[in-house]
């Protein structure tokens, strides 16, 4: 029961801020706020009871995964002839994990959204979505099947779409809105697809025993984990669905930190690696994985370093982390790509909502023009700076051990060329993130500006959140015993990594730094006059995004808003046409009818009045009014009648 | 002595006719109530005749010809209420004035 209140104190949290909101006024945050707490509580109780049970299965001397006794809590919904519909939420590690990611990172965003979003007109309502939020994705990850999962994936996508367009009076920010839930709609329709085609096959939606599922399906197994993946794809912004996350820059900066940062865009991989099995039966569906998630890294790594808008910069950034993620989970062990999440939503959520302090202070997202900013604010460059140290994988910042994590488990079950391409995902990381630093806090201010420390309510978050990220990695490390790899049942250490990796990542990472420094701290050209000039095209075509909106544009847009023009003039030629042609048939036999109506119908019915009438002015006659008469006729008839009887 | 039934018949039979004549050729309403008058009175003759003529001793249809004539004397008088209300609307009793059902 406790676990169906971690939804459910936001759901009620939610319903109370929508109706009653405008009331509570400033006080709108302290049930929102009250409620997710209560949330991360419970999940902390749930972390709880899964720990003990883990400490008393290692004592007991069972072997490897944490006893399968978890918190479950199972109904069932609707009965479908003799087909029971159940649905259940299960805390195991892998949920619980997630729980307290969303529920703890979520938090202190809600908090610092407090003074974030001062002032705004719809300052209630904003924490109703957010409420909102938090009770989809904690069901999505509490889900202990495919479709209670799906309805909780979608009302995250709601609550992205809401969120997004929060500002709804700038155009931009409807626009991407609109484009964030058209594009996830079309990943939703692949996992809604292999949701069908394991309930057509395997007639059970929940995720027990999904290596019997794989093997039930068959030859479908494939493609069913390739929708899955493509529906994971839409959520977290992979190639080629990435194009919504960018734009989606748009709304409030939490909402960036929340939504496209730390905890919705992870539900993709979330998905994936609660599916894992799946994906494990064939070894295509896995490259697959591996392939799109290498290639979204480095794409979206590379267009990075290009951005001039702080945002961009930080959402192109997560592009890439969510690639490094799916490549980890392309390798088949689920803990790679989840302990890189874990991490990355800290330090993400920090890199945004220090980008957002930064935005309240200066009110523009260039980092052309800002500069020197770490004098008027240093707790935000402060945090700044320890979270991109953290996602440029400096030991000992959380960072640096998911990546190693990840490292390890790509070159021990992957083709070397996979690990070349985290290795220059890494090296391009360090640099981007340094070139924003460099750009943003420090050198000399390239424009007058009145920037000032925020608030402490925003301030506090920020430094919470420094703490854990970075502190979050030491969890995974080999200091405190690969706790978190026992925790959610990952062999540590399995896969023994080369020597020469640690060191090497390191190098690498220090070696973007080096680079971003020289280029943009001193400002010296690392490339040779003639070489760049032969390379701007390429710089274009990087800085342009590859130009993949504009191709969507031409190869997508252009074709259906032609063929809508068509249908439009096949709408306003022939089908109008059509109509009014029966219309106006219907208006000429309607007047031929009016003509017999008046001339025939009402002849007739005036006819029979008119006769009745003269019948009656013949036989008025008779009625004289004289009694005599009367009485005279009546003799007569007496008389007759005595006549004619006798 | 007897008066035979057929003498009775044949003054019966005449006022009735008197009264028949009274009743369509007077003009007076008050005429045409005493004519009626002369009609009931000729069909009492006529009962007590034939009463007679059947050997009715102990008067029962004489009897009826009493209860006949009260109810003639009832029939008088709403009848003469009748024409007092028509006069006092109309200021005649002519029955040829007196026309408000004509169609």
């Amino acid at each position: 029961m406790p676990l169906l209140l971690i939804p459910g104190l936001p759901l009620i949290s939610f319903c109370i801020l929508i109706f009653f909101g405008r009331r509570l006024g400033k006080f709108a945050p302290v049930v929102s706020l009250a409620a997710l707490l209560g949330s991360f509580l419970l999940s902390l109780q749930q972390w709880k009871w899964l720990a003990i049970d883990l400490h008393q299965s290692f004592v007991a001397g069972v072997d490897g995964r944490v006893a399968e006794v978890f918190e479950h809590y199972v109904w069932t919904w609707l009965t479908l002839g003799d087909h029971p519909l159940r649905m259940g939420f299960m805390a195991d590690p892998l949920s619980v994990v997630m729980c307290l990611v969303v529920t703890g990172i979520g938090w202190l965003i809600m908090l610092y959204s407090t003074g974030y979003m001062k002032g705004d007109p719809r300052y209630s309502r904003f924490f109703a979505y957010l409420s909102l939020f938090f009770c989809a994705m904690l069901t999505l990850v509490l889900a202990d099947n495919f479709l209670l999962l799906y309805i909780g994936w979608e009302g995250v996508g709601l609550c992205s779409y809401l969120l997004i367009s929060f500002w709804f009076e700038k155009p931009a920010a409807a626009n991407a809105g609109k484009k964030a839930f058209l594009t996830t709609r079309v990943g939703d329709l692949g996992l809604f697809g292999a949701i069908l085609l394991i309930a057509k096959i395997t007639g059970d939606l929940s995720f027990a025993d999904l290596g019997g599922k794989a093997a039930l399906l068959g030859g479908w197994a494939p493609v069913v984990a390739v929708l899955i993946f493509w529906g994971a794809a839409g959520k977290s912004a992979q190639f080629p669905l990435h194009v919504w996350l960018p734009d989606a820059m748009e709304g409030p900066t939490p909402v960036s930190a929340l939504i496209h940062a730390a905890t919705m865009v992870a539900a993709g991989v979330y998905l994936v690696a609660r599916t894992l099995p799946l994906f494990l039966a064939n070894a295509q569906a896995l490259a697959v994985v591996a392939a799109v998630g290498a290639f979204t890294s480095l794409f979206a790594a590379t267009i990075a370093c290009t951005q001039t808008d702080l945002k961009r910069i930080l959402a192109y950034s997560t592009l890439s982390q969510l690639g490094l993620m799916m490549l980890g989970l392309g390798t088949g062990n689920s803990f790679a790509g989840m302990f890189h999440l874990v991490t990355h939503a800290w330090f993400k959520a920090l890199l945004f909502l220090g980008a957002g302090s930064v935005i309240h202070a200066v009110h523009h997202q260039e980092i052309t023009r800002m500069g020197g900013l770490w004098r008027k604010m240093p707790v935000t460059a402060g945090t700044f700076l320890l979270a991109s140290v953290a996602m440029a994988g400096i030991p000992p910042f959380s960072g640096y051990w998911s990546k190693e994590g990840l490292l390890t488990a790509i070159s021990s079950s992957l083709p070397p060329v996979y690990l070349a391409a985290a290795m220059l995902v890494s090296l391009l990381t360090a640099f981007y993130i340094t070139r924003a630093v460099v750009l943003t806090f420090f050198g000399a201010p390239r424009e007058e500006s009145h920037a000032h420390e925020s608030p402490a309510v925003m301030t506090v978050p920020l430094m919470v959140l420094a703490i854990g990220a970075a502190g979050i990695g030491l969890l995974g490390s080999p200091w405190l015993g690969h706790g978190m790899q026992h925790f959610m049942g990952a062999e540590a250490g399995h896969h023994e990594a080369p020597h020469w990796l640690e060191s090497a990542s390191v190098l690498i990472a220090s070696a973007g730094i080096a680079l971003a420094l020289v280029r943009y701290g001193l400002g010296w050209q690392l490339l040779p006059e003639g070489l760049r000039v032969s390379l701007r095209p390429l710089y274009r075509l990087v800085a342009g995004k590859y130009f993949v909106d504009e191709l969507y544009e031409l190869a997508l847009l252009r074709p259906v808003r032609w063929i809508s023009q068509k249908l439009f003039g096949f709408d306003a030629g022939v089908v109008d046409g059509a109509v009014n042609g029966a219309g106006e048939a219907g208006l000429r036999l309607s007047r031929v009818k009016r003509w017999v109506d008046e001339h025939w119908v009402d002849g007739a019915v005036n006819g029979t009045a008119w006769s009745a009438g003269q019948a009656g002015g013949m036989l008025r006659l008779l009625q004289t009014g004289l009694v005599q008469n009367y009485l005279l006729v009546a003799s007569a008839g007496a008389l007759a009648i005595f006549f004619i009887l006798r | 002595m007897i008066i035979p039934l057929s003498h009775m018949l044949v003054v019966s039979a005449g006022l009735f006719a008197l009264g028949i004549f009274g009743a369509l050729t007077r003009r007076n309403a008050i005429g045409i109530l005493m004519a009626i008058e002369l009609i009931l009175n000729s069909a009492n003759l006529n009962l007590i005749a034939f009463g007679r003529a059947r050997g009715d001793v102990g008067g029962e249809t004489q009897v009826v010809a009493l209860i006949v004539i009260g109810i003639a004397a009832a029939g008088a008088v709403v009848g003469l209420a009748l024409v007092l209300a028509i006069f006092r609307h109309r200021q005649t009793i002519s029955a040829d004035e007196i026309k408000l059902l004509k169609g």
